[in-house]
């Protein structure tokens, strides 16, 4: 099971983190990972003071450099990539 | 900062109805809250229309002020009978006048100048307290004091409402002990103040045949047990503040709501409890981030978008009273409703305003939230919660 955790601070937020967590949400239906994946909530990871995109951590582990525009591309690399 | 101790708090409210083909009300109820006391002054202008308004505005505007700025009741009962006109055919004087004065401590003062009698409930008992009668500059000022109770309600009226169906239903009006029969089969004991008074206008409303032959005002207080809401916002300044200021928010006799991401992370840490949020709100499009969870905090939220919702929510209540009553009705589970909802429950408010800036907030470039613009907005949002009856406290760590 992989744990997807998406920051949901008041700076992510605006930058569209909340964007992020639907598009992620709709990519497990279309993919069929709803036993695969578990999608969260999270709260500040310091991504925002270290200007390194949005706050996403996959399996506790944060991942850079995820904008609002790069997410469901870049993010469905990394869960495939982790699933296979 | 020594506080007295604060037994009871007081929800007042009141409501009129004008008398037929009048678009103002000579009847004028002022409410005023400061530190230690309420203040309602009720005062119904002889006549009606214009000049019946204008009086009542003055009188009651003056009364409350005064009380409100300190001076004890009995100096303003001798300064406002002093000073209040006498109408040059009637040689009556201008406008009557019901005084009621709660403190937190729950001495209560009452003064009435001609006017009907105050019923007073306790658990659907009427009280009847002994009334002095003091003359006082050639006026007859009924003075009553007592220790009020949670649960307690008091109702005051204009004459209006005690000539309700006259020559129509009855020939001489309800009069005073009908009030207070009705009073007592009508309402119960989880009835607001506002509510108090809607059903009782709705009566007398009723008894006029919708056709009011004078201004009719009732003005109800119900004594509630004091509890203070405490709102922690941001971070302290001095981390090693944390543990004291958390620890101050638990003590809340109220509700005890967190506002930040770094705040709620704050108080979690220093619990020692979990912090979760639930994506849900996320799903289901709310415009603002969601809520968190922490056991024994009772609403946890994000800050400063919620906050600047909140107050948006806000200022449209203070304008709207059906609009502020929908709101604690409404089933709207976002943070900023949650948050409004709590306060709009609440008689006493703290604000624990934190002063440290927070390092999250230089990140969003386009959305520049400085300290000062959040204190700014914590302030208007206590103003405007002040109008709308509660207390409000600001602390700043």
């Amino acid at each position: 099971m992989l744990e997807i955790e998406v920051c949901i601070g008041s700076a992510c937020y605006v930058k569209g983190s909340n964007k992020v967590v639907q598009d992620l949400n709709q990519m497990i239906q279309s993919e069929g990972w709803q036993d695969k994946v578990n999608l969260k909530g999270a709260f500040c990871m310091r991504a925002c003071q270290n200007h390194t995109g949005l706050g996403i951590r996959i399996n506790g582990e944060q991942i850079h450099n995820i904008t609002m525009q790069n997410a469901a591309e870049t993010l469905k690399k990394e869960i495939a990539a982790r699933l296979a | 900062m020594s506080r007295m101790t604060e037994r009871i708090h007081i929800d007042a409210a009141w409501r009129s109805l004008n008398k037929k083909q009048e678009e103002l009300c000579g009847d004028r109820v002022q409410i005023r809250r400061s530190d230690k006391c309420m203040v309602m002054v009720l005062a119904d202008g002889l006549g009606s229309g214009v000049k019946a308004n204008i009086l009542s505005t003055l009188t009651s505007t003056i009364i409350s002020e005064m009380v409100n700025s300190g001076m004890p009741l009995e100096d303003v009962v001798e300064t406002i009978t002093a000073t209040l006109p006498v109408d040059q055919e009637r040689q009556v004087a201008y406008s009557t006048f019901t005084i009621i004065q709660v403190f937190y401590d729950g001495n209560v003062y009452i003064a009435q100048y001609d006017s009907p009698t105050i019923v007073i409930m306790r658990s659907y008992q009427i009280l009847h307290p002994h009334m002095d009668t003091r003359v006082i500059n050639g006026k007859e000022i009924h003075i009553m004091t007592m220790k009020a109770q949670p649960g307690d309600l008091f109702v005051t009226f204009s004459d209006g409402v005690l000539w309700a169906g006259v020559g129509m239903v009855f020939n001489f009006g309800w009069g005073q002990q009908e009030v207070e029969n009705f009073l007592q089969e009508h309402v119960s004991s989880r009835d607001s103040a506002r509510e108090v008074s809607r059903i009782l206008l709705a009566n007398v409303n009723y008894l006029y045949g919708g056709l009011p032959g004078d201004d009719s005002t009732v003005g109800a207080i119900r004594i509630i047990e004091a509890k203070e809401t405490r709102v922690m916002v941001g971070p302290p300044s001095g981390q090693d503040q944390d543990e004291e200021i958390v620890h101050r928010l638990m003590s809340a006799s109220g509700y005890k709501i967190c506002c930040g991401g770094t705040t709620s992370q704050i108080v979690s840490r220093v619990l020692g409890r979990e912090l979760t949020t639930d994506i849900t709100q996320i799903l289901a499009n709310s415009d603002v981030p969601p809520k968190g969870f922490i056991s024994g905090v009772d609403l946890v939220t994000e800050g400063v978008l919620t906050l600047q919702k909140a107050g948006r929510i806000l200022q449209r209540a203070v304008r709207d009273d059906d609009f502020a009553e929908g709101l604690l009705i409404s089933h709207e589970e976002d943070g900023a409703s949650c948050l409004v909802r709590d306060f709009l429950r609440s008689s006493a408010i703290t604000f624990m305003v934190g002063l440290s800036d927070n390092p999250a907030h230089d990140a969003i470039d386009y959305s520049p939230i400085s300290l000062n613009a959040k204190i700014a907005l914590i302030e208007e949002i206590g103003d405007n919660l002040k109008k709308l009856g509660k207390i409000i406290r600001i602390e700043k760590y």
